[in-house]
C-alpha cells in the first residue's frame, strides 16, 4: 500500500507540473496575444486622434473660406444669407 | 527472504513499502533480540510516516504556488520600464466648441534624445544630415559637455524611421504627448496654450478643472464659425481703415455665453513656444476684450440714457436745450462732437441720435453723480469681474467722482472699461432689464438672467433709441435688412500724458440683434482708424469704419446662429408710462 501511495503521489506531482507547465505557456502565448491586440488598439487609436485632428484642420473655416474663394468661378459657394434661411422655411411650410 | 526459526517464518530484511504490519503479526517471539527488532522497526516506520506527511505538505506548497503563478501572472510586481512607459495617461482633456467642433486636442509623438555617445563629432554629422534644424558645431559642443541632449520634441513618423537608419545606436526615443490646436490662431486667446509636457500657460488650458482633467471634454461657448467671421472681418477693418488694433465680442443677452471674441493682432499657440522671445508675440498675447481697460466714448450714452428713465427722472417727451453752454472749467463749455449742436430744442431719443454731448450732460446732473455711480455698479462696469479664464482686468476709474467726471462718464470719457463687461452691461439692459454673467463654458443656451437692473419699459425704450441711431443715425451703415440691428456709436480720444487730443482715437459700435427681440449683442472697436479716401472711408469717425463692420459681421453671423429673419418687423414706441410703476428702488 505504502508504495503504491508513493508512486501515486510521484505521479501525481509529475502530472500537475507538467499541466502547471502547459497551463502556464498557454497563458503566456494568449498574454502575447492580448498584448498585441493592445498595442494595436492603442496604435489605432493614436492614429483615428491624428485623423480626426486632420479633418478638423481640413474642414477649418479659414481653409473652407480660402477654398471656396479660389474656386469660385466652379462652384459659387457664398456665405448663407438670411434670406436663404427664410426661403428654407417658406419652401418646408409649403409641404 | 525468511527462513525458518521456532516454526515461524521471520522476515530478515525490510524493504521500503513491504507490509511491516504482517511480518509484526506473525512475530510473536519474546526473546530479548526480538524485542530490540520490534522497537527498532516502530520507530522507523513513524519516521517514514512522518516524512511522508513532510512530503505531501511541501509539494503541494509547490504545486499551489506555482499553480496559482501560472493563473495569475499579474501578482509579479515588477514590470518592466518599457511596459511602463507605454502607458502615460492623456493629462489634458479634449476642448470643444458649442457645436461639438474639436478645437483642441492631444495627439502622442515622440522625443528624441541622445545619451553618451562614444564619437560626438560622428554622431553630430549622422544627425545633422536627418535633423537639418540643429547647427553641427553646437551639437557636438552640447554632445561633449553633457551626457544627456535632447535632439527633437515632437518628431514624425518619417523623423523617427530617419533616425533609426541613420546608424546612431546612443539615440533614445520616449513616448510624448503633444497638444494640437486645430484653428490655429481663432480663439486662441481664450483657450490660451500650454508649454511643454502640457503644462497650461494661459487661458482655458491654465484653468481647465481638476475634476475634468481625465476623461471629460471641455465644452466652450464659443461658436468657432462666428468666431472666424468676427476675427476675419476684424482683420480685413484694420487692413482697410489701417487701424492699429482691432476688437470684437459677441454674447449671448440671455444666457451670457460668449459666442466669439477676437482681440487682433492674434497669436498660433501651436508656434507660441517657439516664438514666445519675440516682442511682438508677447505684444499679440493681451486680450483686449478680456484684459484691456478703454475709454469707449459716445457708447456709453445708452447707460446714461437708461439711468435717467430708470430713475424715472426724465421722460421721452421731455426736451433739452443743446445750445446751453455746460462749463467743465472757468472759460470753457462743454462741446459736442464737431461743433454739431442742434439749432431747437431735442427730446431724448434724438439726444442718442444725433450722440449730443451737451444733451447727455444734462441728463446726467439730473440723475446726480452718487447715482450713477450706483448706476454704473449695479451694471458691473466699475468691478472686477469674474470670468474662467486668469487673464482679466479691471476698470480704470477716475481718482475722484466729481461734478466734472460725472459729465465726462456721461459721454464715455474719463472712465475705463473692460469691452466684455461693457458688452455684458449693454446686454443686460436690453434683454429685459436682468443682469447677466459673462461664461466662457456652455451651458446648452439655457435662461441664465439674474437680478433686475432696470424696468422692462426702460429696455424697450432704449431698444426703441438704438434702433432709431442704426435708422437715423450715426449707425447707418450697420443696418442689415431683415433683422432691425440696433446699436450705438462711439469715437473716443484716446489719452496720452494725461490729456485728450492728438493721440489718435478709439472707435466702436454696440449693438445686439434682431432688434425686436434681441439674442446676440455685438462690440466692434477699432484703434487709431484713418481714413481711406481711395477706398470711399471719407473720415476716421466710427460711423465709417465700427459701423460697417459691425454691418458686415451681423449679415454673416446671424443667419449662422439661426436668428429669425424678417424684413417687416419694425421696433414701435412703447406707451408713455413712466411715472405710473415707480421702480422699488426709487421709493426706498
Amino acid at each position: 500500500m505504502f508504495k503504491v501511495f508513493v508512486y501515486s503521489l510521484f505521479l501525481t506531482f509529475i502530472s500537475l507540473i507538467v499541466f502547471n507547465q502547459i497551463i502556464s505557456h498557454e497563458i503566456k502565448n494568449q498574454t502575447r496575444e492580448l498584448n498585441k491586440i493592445n498595442s494595436s488598439i492603442r496604435y489605432q487609436e493614436n492614429k483615428e486622434i491624428l485623423l480626426k485632428t486632420d479633418w478638423v484642420v481640413r474642414t477649418s473655416p479659414a481653409r473652407l473660406k480660402d477654398l471656396a474663394e479660389k474656386h469660385f468661378t466652379k462652384l459659387r459657394l457664398e456665405p448663407a444669407k438670411g434670406e436663404n434661411i427664410k426661403f428654407i422655411k417658406l419652401e418646408e411650410e409649403k409641404k | 527472504m525468511g527462513k525458518i526459526f521456532k516454526n515461524k517464518l521471520i522476515k530478515t530484511k525490510v524493504i521500503a513499502g513491504d507490509d511491516i504490519g504482517v511480518f509484526f503479526k506473525a512475530d510473536t517471539g519474546n526473546t530479548n533480540d526480538e524485542l530490540l527488532t520490534n522497537n527498532s522497526l516502530k520507530v522507523s516506520k513513524e519516521r517514514l510516516h512522518l516524512a511522508k506527511f513532510f512530503f505531501v505538505l511541501i509539494f503541494s506548497i509547490f504545486i499551489i504556488r506555482s499553480t496559482s503563478l501560472a493563473i495569475f501572472p499579474g501578482e509579479v510586481r515588477s514590470v518592466p520600464r518599457s511596459i511602463v512607459s507605454k502607458t502615460i495617461e492623456n493629462p489634458l482633456p479634449e476642448v470643444f466648441d458649442r457645436n461639438n467642433k474639436l478645437l483642441v486636442t492631444s495627439v502622442k509623438t515622440k522625443r528624441a534624445s541622445i545619451r553618451n555617445p562614444i564619437n560626438p563629432e560622428e554622431t553630430a554629422r549622422l544627425i545633422k544630415a536627418v535633423l537639418p534644424a540643429w547647427d553641427e558645431n553646437r551639437l557636438i559642443e552640447k554632445l561633449k559637455k553633457r551626457s544627456y541632449v535632447e535632439l527633437a520634441d515632437n518628431i514624425s513618423d518619417i523623423e523617427h524611421y530617419d533616425i533609426l537608419n541613420s546608424g546612431v545606436a546612443e539615440v533614445e526615443f520616449h513616448p510624448v504627448w503633444r497638444r494640437i490646436y486645430t484653428n490655429k490662431e481663432l480663439a486662441s486667446h481664450i483657450i490660451g496654450y500650454s508649454g511643454r509636457d502640457l503644462v497650461g500657460l494661459s487661458g482655458i488650458e491654465k484653468t481647465i478643472p481638476k475634476s475634468k482633467l481625465l476623461h471629460n471634454n471641455i465644452k466652450l461657448s464659443i461658436d468657432i464659425t462666428v468666431q472666424f467671421h468676427l476675427e476675419d472681418e476684424i482683420k480685413k477693418g484694420m487692413k482697410l481703415y489701417n487701424a492699429d488694433s482691432g476688437f470684437g465680442v459677441i454674447i449671448d443677452v440671455i444666457s451670457g455665453e460668449v459666442i466669439a471674441s477676437a482681440s487682433l493682432p492674434t497669436f498660433d499657440p501651436n508656434t507660441i513656444n517657439q516664438n514666445y522671445s519675440n516682442s511682438e508675440y508677447k505684444k499679440s498675447t493681451f486680450n483686449q476684450v478680456m484684459q484691456g481697460s478703454y475709454e469707449l466714448g459716445s457708447v456709453m450714452k445708452i447707460l446714461t440714457l437708461a439711468m435717467a428713465l430708470e430713475y424715472n427722472k426724465i421722460n421721452l417727451s421731455d426736451v433739452f436745450d443743446d445750445t446751453l453752454c455746460i462749463k467743465i472749467a472757468a472759460n470753457r463749455c462743454l462741446n459736442n462732437y464737431n461743433n454739431d449742436n442742434a439749432l431747437e430744442p431735442i427730446k431724448p431719443v434724438k439726444c442718442l441720435v444725433r450722440s449730443s454731448n451737451r444733451c447727455m450732460a444734462q441728463i446726467a446732473q439730473l440723475v446726480g453723480r452718487s447715482k450713477q455711480k450706483t448706476f454704473l455698479q449695479d451694471v458691473g462696469l466699475l468691478d472686477e469681474y469674474f470670468l474662467e479664464i486668469f487673464e482679466t482686468g479691471s476698470p480704470i476709474l477716475p481718482d475722484k467722482w466729481t461734478n466734472n467726471s460725472m459729465i465726462t462718464i456721461s459721454f464715455g470719457q474719463g472712465l475705463g472699461v473692460v469691452p466684455l463687461s461693457f458688452a455684458s452691461g449693454i446686454a443686460s439692459i436690453i434683454n429685459g432689464g436682468y443682469k447677466i454673467k459673462p461664461t466662457l463654458y456652455a451651458v446648452n443656451d439655457s435662461d441664465q438672467r439674474g437680478e433686475s437692473i432696470v424696468r422692462e419699459e426702460v429696455s424697450e425704450k432704449i431698444r426703441y433709441a438704438m434702433r432709431q441711431v442704426v435708422k437715423n443715425g450715426s449707425g447707418k451703415k450697420a443696418d442689415i435688412l431683415g433683422y432691425a440691428v440696433i446699436g450705438k456709436t462711439g469715437t473716443a480720444d484716446i489719452p496720452c500724458e494725461g490729456s485728450y487730443g492728438g493721440c489718435g482715437i478709439r472707435t466702436s459700435f454696440v449693438g445686439a440683434f434682431p432688434g425686436w427681440n434681441p439674442r446676440y449683442a455685438l462690440l466692434v472697436s477699432f484703434e487709431r482708424p484713418k481714413a481711406n479716401i481711395k477706398k470711399g472711408i471719407l473720415r476716421n469717425s466710427s460711423y465709417w469704419n465700427a459701423g460697417p463692420a459691425a454691418g458686415n459681421i451681423i449679415k454673416l453671423v446671424a443667419p449662422i446662429l439661426g436668428v429669425e429673419y424678417n424684413e417687416t418687423k419694425e421696433i414701435e414706441l412703447p406707451l408713455q408710462n413712466d411715472f405710473i410703476n415707480a421702480h422699488p428702488k426709487e421709493t426706498l
